[in-house]
This record gives C-alpha cells, sequence and structure tokens, in this order.
C-alpha cells in the first residue's frame, strides 16, 4: 500500500515535473511538436492522397450506379443479344441503350455532340437499378421527346446551354437525315447533368464532324427510332463492393471479359446470319423496283422520242416553205426594181436631152443676142452712113450744081475768045462768073487766070486762046464726070437702103425662130417632170411592198427559230430525263451492286467489350492517382527523416540542460529507465499530440488540395478524405518509434555517467583547431571573424550536420517539385514542340479505293493549306518483356524513310544526336527500351494481333515520351512481316495549324469516304498542358511543405545553437557588440550551412527527382529528365529565403537576449 | 575635482507579477578618475546590480548614472552598446571566456571592434600570459583564464574596468595575484578600476571603500592606508 501510494505520488510529481518542463520549454517542444505534426501530416496526406481521389471515385461511380461494361458491335445488337447476355453467368444486370454521333452547328462551327438515349421514366420509377445514373445539377430530367439534358459545356464548347435553349441537331453526314435514327432533331434544354461516363474532358472519337466528341446530351430512349440497339451497359455480379481501381475488381473483371467476347463471337454469327436474310429479301425488292423503273423509263423515254421527231419534221417544212416564199420575194424585188430603173434611166435620157435642147437653146440665144446687138449696131451704122453719104450727096449735088452754074460752057468762052469784044457784057459777065467761081473755090485757079487773061482781051493770043480753052474744056469733062459719080452715088445709097431693111427683116425673123423653141422646151419640161413624179410614187409604193414583203419572211423566219428552239429544248430535256433517269437507274444499280457487295462482303459482326478502363478518363484518373501515391512513397519518408534528426538535436540539447537533474535523480536513487521516461514521455506527448495534428490536417488537407487540383480535369463529386485509420495508425508508429529511439540515444550516455559528475556542470566543449588552421595561406588570409565562424563550423559537428541535411533536404524537395514540374512540361514541349512535328493525323483504311486516295491526296497533298504530308504505316504490335507483362506497341513505316525527319525526330536524348532509320536495325523509343533493358544492338520480339511473333534487331533508342513506338523502314518491314507495307496514315503539316482552317481540315477529312480517324496534334498537346496545370498546385504544395520543413528544421537548429552559446552571445554583447554584428557573429555560420546546404540539396534534388519521375511514370509516358536550369535556380534562391527568413526571426531573438540573465552565476 | 562616476539615487526594482523586488534602492556615491574601487557587501546587497547599471548591461528604474560627465541612464539601448563598446571593461567571475578561440583571440575578439586597442599580443605579455597566447581557455586554469578576460577587457584602453567578484572562482594565491594585476593595472594606466566583492578583507588595497547593504549604500570612504595586495590577507 505505501510502496503503492509512494509511487503513485512519485508518478504525480513525476507527471508535475514532465508538464512542467514542457510548460517551461514551450519553444522546444514546440519545435519537436510542430516538425511531427508536418512529417506525419505531409506523410498521411500524401499517402492518403491517392486512396481518397480513388474512393471519391468509387463512391462516384457506384453511387450513379456506373456500368462495369460498355458493349458496342459494329451491327447493334438484337433482343436475342440481350436475352443472350441476361442469361450469362457473373452479369447482374444489363441495359441496351442508343447513342448517335451529331453535329451541332454553333457559331458557324460544328461541333460533335453524342445523343445518348437513357430511360429516364424507369430512372424516376427505380433509381437503385438505373444504370449510368447522370447528376442532375439543374433542372429536371426530360419526360417527352424532344426534351433533353445537356452537360456544362462551359469548359468544353465556351458557351453554357441555358434551361430552355433549343437546340437543332443534324446528322453531320450528306447522304443520312438525322431523322432516320431520332424521331426529332429539335431539343429542348430542361437540366443540366454530368454523366459517371465521363469523368475527364474526353469524350472519345466520332466518325462525324471533326472527328472528336465535344459533348454529350441526354435524351429519352424513345427518342431513338432504329431497331436495333447500339450500345449495351452491363453490371457485373458482386464487384460493387470493390473498389473499382483495385486489383480484385481488375481481377474479377479480367475474368469476366473472355466470357463476355466468347458470346459476342457467338451472337455475331446469329445477328450475322439474320442481316443477310433480311438483305437479301431488301435486294431482292430492289431490283425488282430497279427493273420497273428501268422498263418504265425506256416506254416514257420512247414516246418522248417520237414527239421530238414529229416536231423536227413539222420544222423541216416550215423551212423549205420559208426558203421559197423568200426567193419569190427576192424575184418579185428584182423584177420591180428593174422597171423602176428603166423608168429612171428613160427619165434621166429625156432630162438629159432636155438639157441639151436647153444648152443649145441658151446657147443660140446667146448667139443671137449677140448677133442681134451686132446687128443693131450694123444698122445704126450703116443708117447714119446712108445718112451721111445722102448729106454727102446732096452736097457734091449742090457744089456740082453751083460749079456747073458758074463754069462757062467751052463754046461760050470759045466764042468770046474768039471775038474777045463781040460781047463785052457777055465777056464781062463772064469774068464776074469766073471771078466768082475762084473766088467759091480757091483751088479753081484757073478760072482767075481765064478770068484775068479773058479781062485783057488784047493780049489774047490763039495759042492762048487754045490753052484757056483746053483747061476749061477739061474742068468741063471733070464737071460731066462728077455729075455721074453723084447719079451713081444716089443709086448706090438707094441699093444701100435696100439692104438695111432686108437685115432688119432677118433679124425679126430669127428672133421668132428663138421664141418658137424656148416654147418647146417648156413642153418638154413639163413632161419630164410629171415623169419625175410618177416614177417617185412607184418608188415609194415598191420600197412599202418590198419593206412589208421582207417583215413577212422574219415573221416566219422568227416563227421557225421559236420552233427549232422549243425542239432543242425538248432534245435537251429529253437528253436530260434521259440521263437523270439514267443516273438515278446507275445509282440504284450501283447501291444494289454495293450493297450485294456489300452483303458479299459482310464480316462478322465484331463486339467490342469496353471495360471500365475504356471509359474516357477513367484510367487517367487512376495513372494519376497512383503518380500521387508514387510521390507520397518518397517524400514523406524524407520528412520522416528530417523530423528524427530535429528530434534528435532538440533532445540531445534537452538531455545536456537536464544534466544536473538527471544526477540529482540519479543520486536521489532513480533508475536509469525512469529518468529516461521523463523526456521520453516528454517527446511523446509532442510527438502523439504532433501527430495527430498532423494527422487530422494532413489527411484532410493534402487530399483535398491534390484532388481539386486534379479537379480541374475531373467531372466528379467532391472530394472524401476519411480518416484512414490504418494510415493514421502507420504514421503514429512511426512517429512514435523515431522518436522514441531518438530520445534513448540522445539520453544514452548521459544515463551511463554517475550522478557525481552528472552534477557537474558539464565542461564546456574545449576549443579546438580545425584543419584550416594548418593550411596556414587560407587561415591567415581569413578575417578574424571569418576565423571565428569555421572555428564554430566544426565545433558543432553535428549541428552543422543536422542543418546541411535539413537545408539540403528543403531544397532537394524543391528542386524536386520544380523538376517535376519540368519533366511533366518536357513530355508535351519536347513532344510535341522537338519530337512529333506533324499538325495532324489522318487515319485511313488499309482497302483504300484508288478514288478515295485521290480524295484524300487532294485535301492533303495538294491543298495550299498543308505544307507536306507523308504516308506512313501504322500497326498495332505487342511487345512482351521478360517480366511477363506486355506493353502496347506502334509500329511506324515511313513509306519514304528519308522524309521522315519533316514529321518526326528521331535522336538520342542525351547529346541529342540524330538517329536514321536504316535496313540495318529498327528505332525503338526510349521508354520501352527502359523496361526491357535492351539497347542498340539487341535483338527484341514483338507480337501481331494474331500471336505471330517477328523479331528485329534494335538499331538504336530514340528520345520519346508517350506511348511506345518502332520505326522501321519499308524493306525492314517486308523482311520482317513478309509483305508490303500498306500505308495507313497520313501525317501532315499545316502552314496555320490551330487555327479554324485546321478545324475545316478535319471535318472535310472524316466527311470522306475511307477516312477513319482524324486527330489532331494540338488537342493533345492540350491535354498535357491541363496536367501539366494540375501539377503546378501538387509542386505548390511540396514547396511550401519543403519551406515549412526549412524553417521549422533551421529555426530550431538556431534555436539550440542560440541556448546552447548564450553565454557567449552574452558575452559578445557585453564586450559592446551591435545588434548586428552579434547577428553577424552567430549567423555566418547558418549562412555558410545554408550555402552547403542547398548545393547538396541539389544533388540530392536530382537524385530525388530522379526517382520520382521513374516511380511516378505509367507505363504509356515518359517524363523528361532534364531539370531546367531556372528550377535549380529558383529552388536555391528559395531555399535561402527560408534560411534568410529564420535568420530574421533569430536576429530578434538574439536582440532579446540578457546580458544579466544570461551571465548569471552557473547553476 | 567633479566626480568620474557618480550615481545618484538610482533605484532598480524587478517586477515579478504581483511582487516588486527592489534590486537597489536609492543608491548614492561617486567615485573619482583613476581611483580603484572596492564595492563590498553580502550577497544580494544589490552590488551587481549596480556594476551592471554601470556597465550599460542593464537599465535603473530611476535615479541618474554619470560617467565621465555623461547621463549613461539616459542612453539608447545602441547609445549603451556603443558605451560599453568604448568606454567599459568587464572582468567576470566566471571569466566568459569564448572557449572555441585561444587567448589571443579572445582579446582579439574585443579588441577588433574598438578602435584604438592595445595589441593583444602585448596586453596578454603584460598580463603575463607571454607563453600560452595560443591556448584555448580549456588548456588554461583559472587564473590564467582570468588574466585573459582582464586582457580582454584592457585591450579595449577602457574609461572603467569593472570586476564582478574576479576572484571569487580562484585559488588564494591566484586571487591574491589577479588583484595585483588589477592594482598594478590601475596605478600603471591611471584606468578607473572597480571592483565588487563579498571580501571585506580585500577593502585595504582600495582607493575607496563602498559598503553596501540590503540594496543601499551603507558607507562610502576614501582609504588613506593604502595597503599593497601582497600584505593582505584572509
Amino acid at each position: 500500500m505505501v510502496k503503492r501510494s509512494a509511487r503513485k505520488k512519485g508518478a504525480n510529481a513525476f507527471a508535475k515535473d514532465v508538464f512542467r518542463e514542457i510548460f517551461k520549454t514551450k519553444s522546444r517542444f514546440l519545435s519537436i511538436f510542430l516538425i511531427v505534426a508536418l512529417g506525419v501530416g505531409f506523410f498521411a496526406g500524401l499517402t492518403a492522397a491517392c486512396p481518397d481521389m480513388k474512393l471519391t471515385a468509387d463512391t462516384y461511380f457506384d453511387q450513379q450506379n456506373l456500368s462495369d461494361y460498355r458493349l458496342v458491335s459494329s451491327m447493334g445488337f438484337t433482343d436475342g443479344d440481350v436475352q443472350a447476355l441476361q442469361q450469362m453467368e457473373g452479369i447482374r444486370q444489363v441495359v441496351p441503350s442508343y447513342w448517335v454521333d451529331t453535329v451541332l452547328e454553333m457559331d458557324g462551327d460544328s461541333e460533335v455532340v453524342k445523343v445518348m438515349g437513357y430511360d429516364f421514366a424507369s430512372l424516376e420509377e427505380d433509381p437503385q437499378n438505373a444504370v449510368n445514373l447522370p447528376v442532375l445539377l439543374e433542372g429536371r430530367f426530360p419526360q417527352a421527346p424532344g426534351e433533353c439534358v445537356v452537360e456544362d459545356t462551359e469548359e468544353i464548347l465556351g458557351v453554357t446551354f441555358q434551361i430552355g435553349d433549343q437546340i437543332t441537331l443534324a446528322s453531320g453526314k450528306e447522304e443520312e437525315d438525322l431523322t432516320e435514327t431520332l424521331s426529332t432533331d429539335q431539343f429542348t434544354v430542361v437540366g443540366m447533368v454530368q454523366s459517371p461516363l465521363y469523368i475527364s474532358i474526353e469524350r472519345g472519337t466520332s466518325t462525324v464532324g471533326s472527328g472528336k466528341v465535344n459533348a454529350f446530351i441526354m435524351v429519352p430512349e424513345d427518342t431513338f427510332v432504329g431497331d436495333y440497339y447500339t450500345e449495351i451497359f452491363l453490371r457485373a455480379e458482386g464487384v460493387e463492393v470493390l473498389s473499382s481501381y483495385s486489383q480484385e475488381y481488375r481481377q474479377r473483371i479480367d475474368a469476366l471479359t473472355p466470357a463476355l467476347e466468347q458470346l459476342g463471337e457467338e451472337r455475331s454469327v446469329i445477328r450475322l446470319e439474320e442481316i443477310r436474310q433480311e438483305a437479301n429479301e431488301e435486294i431482292a425488292d430492289a431490283q425488282k423496283e430497279l427493273d420497273d423503273g428501268i422498263a418504265t423509263q425506256q416506254q416514257e423515254l420512247a414516246d418522248a422520242r417520237q414527239e421530238l421527231d414529229d416536231a423536227r419534221q413539222e420544222l423541216a417544212d416550215g423551212e423549205q416553205e420559208l426558203a421559197d416564199a423568200t426567193q419569190e420575194y427576192y424575184d418579185s424585188i428584182a423584177d420591180a426594181e428593174q422597171q423602176l430603173a428603166d423608168a429612171r434611166q428613160q427619165l434621166n435620157d429625156g432630162e438629159a436631152e432636155y438639157e441639151s435642147g436647153l444648152r443649145e437653146y441658151e446657147i443660140g440665144e446667146r448667139t443671137f443676142e449677140r448677133e442681134k446687138k451686132k446687128a443693131l449696131e450694123e444698122f445704126q451704122k450703116a443708117e447714119t452712113l446712108i445718112a451721111q453719104q445722102e448729106q454727102e450727096l446732096q452736097e457734091g449735088q449742090a457744089l456740082f450744081e453751083q460749079m456747073r452754074a458758074l463754069v462757062p460752057g467751052n463754046e461760050e468762052v470759045a466764042a468770046v475768045l474768039e471775038d474777045p469784044q463781040g460781047d463785052p457784057a457777055g465777056t464781062a459777065q463772064m469774068i464776074a462768073r469766073l471771078n466768082a467761081l475762084s473766088q467759091a473755090d480757091s483751088s479753081q485757079s484757073w478760072a482767075e487766070d481765064l478770068a484775068a487773061y479773058l479781062s485783057d482781051p488784047a493780049g489774047m493770043t490763039p495759042a492762048q486762046n487754045a490753052y484757056h480753052l483746053a483747061v476749061l474744056q477739061s474742068v468741063n469733062t471733070e464737071l460731066d464726070e462728077q455729075e455721074s459719080q453723084i447719079e451713081t452715088g444716089w443709086e448706090e445709097l438707094e441699093k444701100g437702103k435696100q439692104q438695111l431693111e432686108e437685115g432688119k427683116q432677118e433679124l425679126a425673123a430669127g428672133e421668132s425662130q428663138l421664141n418658137d423653141a424656148f416654147a418647146e422646151l417648156q413642153k418638154a419640161r413639163r413632161t419630164l417632170d410629171d415623169g419625175w413624179a410618177e416614177l417617185e410614187q412607184n418608188e415609194q409604193t415598191f420600197q412599202e411592198e418590198k419593206e412589208d414583203g421582207w417583215q413577212k419572211i422574219l415573221d416566219a423566219q422568227q416563227e421557225l427559230a421559236d420552233g427549232r428552239k422549243e425542239l432543242e429544248d425538248g432534245e435537251r430535256e429529253y437528253e436530260e430525263g434521259k440521263a437523270e433517269s439514267d443516273q438515278e437507274i446507275a445509282d440504284a444499280q450501283k447501291e444494289l451492286d454495293q450493297a450485294k457487295q456489300d452483303l458479299a462482303q459482310l464480316e462478322t459482326p465484331e463486339w467490342y467489350v469496353q471495360d471500365r478502363t475504356d471509359y474516357p478518363g477513367h484510367t487517367d484518373f487512376g495513372e494519376d492517382a497512383d503518380r500521387i501515391a508514387a510521390i507520397a512513397r518518397v517524400f514523406p519518408a524524407f520528412f520522416l527523416l528530417v523530423a528524427a534528426l530535429v528530434c534528435l538535436t532538440t533532445m540531445t540539447r534537452m538531455v545536456e540542460e537536464e544534466r544536473v537533474q538527471v544526477g540529482t535523480f540519479k543520486a536521489l536513487g532513480y533508475r536509469s529507465g525512469a529518468i529516461a521516461s521523463k523526456f521520453l514521455v516528454y517527446a511523446l506527448v509532442a510527438t502523439v499530440t504532433g501527430s495527430l495534428v498532423g494527422l487530422a490536417l494532413g489527411m484532410y488537407l493534402f487530399p483535398t488540395i491534390i484532388y481539386n487540383a486534379y479537379g480541374i480535369l475531373y467531372t466528379m463529386s467532391d472530394a472524401r478524405t476519411p480518416f484512414w485509420l490504418g494510415i493514421a495508425a502507420v504514421s503514429l508508429t512511426v512517429a512514435i518509434i523515431t522518436v522514441s529511439v531518438t530520445v534513448l540515444f540522445s539520453c544514452w550516455h548521459e544515463l551511463a555517467e554517475p550522478p557525481a559528475s552528472l552534477m557537474r556542470p558539464k565542461a564546456p566543449k574545449a576549443g579546438k583547431r580545425v584543419l584550416l588552421e594548418r593550411i596556414g595561406w587560407i587561415w591567415n588570409r581569413l578575417s578574424f571573424s571569418h576565423k571565428v565562424t569555421f572555428r564554430n563550423l566544426f565545433r558543432y559537428k553535428k549541428r552543422m550536420l543536422m542543418t546541411v541535411v535539413g537545408i539540403a533536404g528543403c531544397n532537394a524537395l524543391m528542386l524536386t517539385g520544380f523538376g517535376l514540374y519540368d519533366s511533366i512540361r518536357d513530355i508535351a514541349r519536347i513532344q510535341f514542340e522537338e519530337l512529333h512535328h506533324y499538325d495532324l493525323t489522318t487515319v485511313l483504311q488499309d482497302d483504300l479505293t484508288a478514288q478515295e486516295k485521290a480524295e484524300v491526296e487532294a485535301s492533303l497533298f495538294q491543298n495550299p493549306q498543308v505544307e507536306s504530308s507523308i504516308y506512313l504505316r501504322q500497326e498495332s504490335l505487342e511487345l512482351p518483356s521478360e517480366s511477363g507483362k506486355s506493353y502496347d506497341l506502334y509500329l511506324i513505316v515511313p513509306q519514304d524513310p528519308s522524309q521522315l525527319d519533316t514529321m518526326i525526330t528521331l535522336r538520342t536524348r542525351n547529346g541529342h544526336e540524330p538517329l536514321s532509320l536504316s535496313q540495318a536495325g529498327v528505332i525503338l523509343t526510349e521508354k520501352a527500351a527502359d523496361f526491357l533493358g535492351v539497347e542498340a544492338g539487341d535483338t527484341i520480339t514483338v507480337t501481331d494481333s494474331d500471336h505471330r511473333s517477328y523479331s528485329v534487331v534494335i538499331g538504336g533508342i530514340t528520345e520519346h515520351y508517350t506511348s511506345h513506338y518502332l520505326y522501321m523502314t519499308p524493306q525492314a518491314y517486308e523482311e520482317s512481316f513478309g509483305q508490303e507495307p500498306v500505308y495507313n496514315i497520313v501525317q501532315s503539316i499545316l502552314s496555320d495549324p490551330g487555327g479554324e482552317a485546321q478545324e475545316q481540315l478535319a471535318r472535310e477529312l472524316i466527311a470522306k469516304d475511307g477516312v477513319l480517324a482524324v486527330s489532331d496534334t494540338s488537342t493533345i498537346k492540350d491535354q498535357f498542358d491541363d496536367m501539366i496545370h494540375s501539377m503546378t498546385y501538387v509542386m505548390l504544395v511540396l514547396i511550401v511543405s519543403a519551406g515549412l520543413l526549412a524553417f521549422v528544421v533551421l529555426y530550431n537548429l538556431s534555436n539550440i545553437n542560440i541556448t546552447e552559446r548564450i553565454r557567449e552571445i552574452a558575452t559578445i554583447k557585453v564586450l559592446g557588440f551591435y545588434d548586428r554584428e552579434v547577428s553577424a557573429y552567430i549567423f555566418r555560420e547558418n549562412v555558410i550551412l545554408a550555402v552547403m546546404g542547398a548545393l547538396a540539396g541539389l544533388g540530392l534534388g536530382v537524385l530525388l527527382h530522379h526517382y520520382v519521375v521513374i516511380t511516378a511514370e505509367t507505363d504509356l509516358v515518359m517524363f523528361g529528365r532534364t531539370i531546367q536550369w531556372t528550377s535549380y535556380l529558383y529552388s536555391t534562391l528559395l531555399t535561402l529565403a527560408f534560411s534568410f527568413l529564420v535568420n530574421l526571426v533569430m536576429h530578434f531573438r538574439l536582440k532579446a537576449v540578457s546580458m544579466v540573465e544570461s551571465l548569471k552565476s552557473i547553476e | 575635482m567633479s566626480a568620474f562616476v557618480s550615481l545618484n539615487n538610482v533605484v532598480k526594482e524587478y517586477r515579478m507579477g504581483e511582487v516588486t523586488i527592489t534590486a537597489a534602492g536609492g543608491v548614492n556615491f561617486e567615485i573619482e578618475k583613476g581611483e580603484f574601487c572596492v564595492i563590498v557587501g553580502p550577497s544580494g546587497a544589490g552590488k551587481t546590480t549596480i556594476l551592471n547599471i554601470l556597465g550599460g548591461m542593464d537599465s535603473c528604474t530611476r535615479g541618474s548614472v554619470i560617467v565621465d560627465g555623461r547621463e549613461i541612464s539616459r542612453l539608447t539601448p545602441k547609445e549603451l552598446i556603443s558605451y560599453r563598446r568604448y568606454d567599459i571593461g568587464f572582468v567576470f567571475q566566471f571569466y566568459n571566456l569564448v572557449q572555441n578561440l585561444t587567448a589571443k583571440e579572445n582579446v582579439e575578439l574585443a579588441s577588433q571592434i574598438c578602435p584604438n586597442p592595445i595589441d593583444a599580443t602585448q596586453i596578454l605579455e603584460e598580463v603575463g600570459l607571454i607563453g600560452r597566447i595560443n591556448n584555448f581557455p580549456a588548456q588554461l586554469s583559472g587564473g590564467e583564464q582570468q588574466r585573459v578576460a582582464i586582457a580582454r577587457a584592457l585591450a579595449k584602453r577602457p574609461k572603467l574596468l569593472l570586476c564582478d567578484e574576479p576572484t571569487g572562482a580562484l585559488d588564494y594565491l591566484t586571487g591574491k595575484s589577479i588583484l595585483k594585476l588589477l592594482q598594478d593595472t590601475c596605478r600603471k594606466s591611471g584606468t578607473t578600476v572597480i571592483v565588487i566583492t563579498h571580501n571585506s578583507a580585500l577593502t585595504p588595497m582600495a582607493d575607496r571603500i563602498i559598503r553596501m547593504k540590503n540594496a543601499r549604500v551603507e558607507s562610502m570612504e576614501k582609504n588613506i592606508h593604502i595597503v599593497p595586495v601582497e600584505a593582505i590577507e584572509w
């Protein structure tokens, strides 16, 4: 009793002592608590993340009754198939359903929308048995055809449908109408859903539109009008209790699959027979219809031909008639024209005659006028002359008569002269007369002479007398002549007068004649004018008649042309009709032939058995979770190690501080175990509380962060973060064991010492020279404070090691975090930027017709949008490994191996040395080579789908990150496989990748016959980008955790450093070191340690990164193995920043160190 | 001649929860420049408190402390550090040498922060440690360690050398030699030296004797019959 109570009392005192200790040394307790909480939290959190993710997924799948299988068949399913499946063992539920891929036109884009039929009615009745239960997010489920529920397409299409929206779908195939499949193509959105079938943004491929399903909608099952089911969902018996990602589930499913495939083969034969029969009947019907059609066509064509021929004859007659009429017309025209021309000629002749008459007349008139004028002048002249002559005559006569009167007669004178005095009076008179004469005419000088002679009769002599007488005689003869001349003059005058008169008469006659001619001319003019008028009249009449006749001919021509055109139209119509009906018949014939051929070639339908791993995103999610698990295997262990180290230093220090007390206890008679238990309890209280807090927070926090990071990629329910007792127990146990061991280790030495020595203060650790001091040339160059620093560094080796390890760990973790990001980014970056250059892959049928091939080539090889394209052979192979696991492998055979590098770069990862395909060996991708542990020169064996094996020699290992590939030359292919490669894919580089043009091209290609699928590289790259994005959160978790780790470790160590050296610090403070100098004195060591730790951490980080990358990789993906220099930089800078932060905190701690307290005498 | 050190009504109180402990309750004294002063009193008399305040390691609650015309009780923390750095030399009972530094380095620790220090080797020679300058404290005896501590204090050429029970951890003879060293230093360099001790036997060697009891100065006297250290026995 006493003993027990004493023990109890002792235990109480002991407990009190422990708790007081805890209270007194809060910061030490806290540091153990924190590091344990951190370590355990991280360990448990990361470890739980993978099971949490899988649990979340599995719970979601279970709640939504996700089917275990989806069956699709190349020819659909019948009720017989469904019944057969229902009778199968291990199958719990068989749900036949319908789906069809359609095209939704949106903002000029056509999006491929998968329409899924769903039995909403039975969902309402019995949700327990509804398979693939959609989660209703908003609105309600459809109740009638024409209603649909949609998924949230914001991320997928960039558009969100609203409830009440109308959407119209199209079949996406030219020759097909959607109403053949669906009872309506118009749907009203009544709700928003998510489907457990689609947990990622992947929606699968399609044979319409761009070849990629963009979104799904769900409609009531009876919207589908097809006579067979297009898919069947199965739920297996007894697997719902198993986790979807567990081995057990996998095994159960793997066991069931062969049976399903077997059934599929059996049912397919039956189905084929059904189809054959049905098709044969249909073909027979079609044949008959076609034959009828041909007969009808023949008859109709013949009738039409006859009609056309008649019309043609009629037209020919009409044409002849017209030709005759036209000839006649021309003849009559010619006659009339001749007559008119004659008349005109006549008239013209008359006119000419008239003209010449007129001219003659005019000439005559002019001549007459001239003559007349001349004659009149002559008349006048003649009259004047006549008058003049008359006057002259009269004057001559008068003169003559005077003379005569005066000139004495010859006898008288002769009488006087003979008797000169005979008659004196008579002589005197004679003399007077003679004088008068001479006076009258002086030329009659003779008279004077004679007068004078006579007057002197005395002188008279006979000779003289004779003379005078002879003179007188000559005068008297002359006078006689004159007299006769006068008489003749008169006669002549008379004659002239008569002549003039005659001329005048003649002139008058000419004038009269002229006038007569003019009158005649006038008359001729009138006659001519009348003739012209008549001609004009005739001509006008003729013109009118001519035009009338021509118009008639034209009309007739038009009529004929119309008739001809009509005939041509009829002819064309006939041809067209004939061509059309021929085409129709040919089409029908072709269709029929095709149908016959198809039927002949009809292959046994194939069942595709898809289990959950084939559901989009399902496997990815599991792999993502596994990746986290792989990380969880490495990092937390590291944390625990650091925690243990921190714990060790802390507890060592504690034991040192408690040294005297330990001695006292020992002196009091406590056993070592009891004393040790104090430390143990102290540490374990910190450990257990720390662990519990760490577990509680870690198991919630880490999985939530990680799940939410992946939430970007997956659509599921909220994260489930149950408290995993197993993980908790393991964490706690590990923590407790680690801490216990460290505690016992740290107090081992002290407990072994005798109490007396324990009671004495432990001699301060003696100063020691360090190795560096022996190297004088370095040591002497160091400043005093640096010497001190180095001395101190080597003095506290354990702490130095701890600090280096802690910081190295921190930096290693961060580098791993950053490096992991680099590695994952490298997949997308290197794979799709450096290794794969093609933007588009077009998968073709093996048995491509020349026509189909030409069409594909037109789009891919002769398209300006396509920069280059090459043909390749792609084939799926299996690569069995020694471990028994076999890997899927793609065989790639470029048609022209020299062109391969335009699409795919083959190179070694280290050194980037280009590899080229040669006949000598195939080129294998790196990851596959790693799996097999083979290198260039080795021989590997691949198997094809028929389990035939082929051996090939590896010529090189190429850098590659996604999936496994084997490249070989066509010759090598032929050698290995014994046949020429059929090129079934085309890889293309586009001039404007990723644009609208690319989508357009993809759509154009997928619509072509013979094109099985089109995939664009950017989509795949985007998926990786999303993965990278989610990795940033994981990286952030790592970095923050590493930072916390660094902080706790550094803080703890600095703390210990300060307490351990408190007197030294106080001393230098007393000596007058400024705060800054004090901090520098202490922290110079920390800085050096931090740098050393950071450098060590880089090395460690590279190893850790390599390990994590290898573990985190899935079978199909190789991560990048290179860490970018920026990652080294960032992690180191962050690490140093953390250690700087700790120093900053510690600076204030140092500032607060009290000299007086610290220097108080040693206890 | 005004006093080199002058304390006027210096009060130091510590609050510990509800209890207020008075460590110095109105202390007044003056010390002349170049004097060797001994402050003597039993444990808990407030000697160390006064020394700490005088050395700038602690501050007084009330009153004024004037050293060489400067009122150090009004200095900012930073000014106090400078004060310690340039004006004060400290010698402790437990030497407080930095274990990781040799004798010479311990002296250098002080001299390197001082503008006009005495050369470390020289001062160590003066304190009689020339042969041990490269030894670590652990390799030295207590007396030798204390000599290093004194050398470290003197290397800065302080105006005031404050010694807190410098012989407390030493044996009789060693203690005597240390006291002699201090006295000689005072005489030779003219440094004002204040020694705290609970041993009143030491008082005859001092120029000035201040007796403390119960946080107050009991008496202060100038010693006219100075006895050399060698002659003192205790």
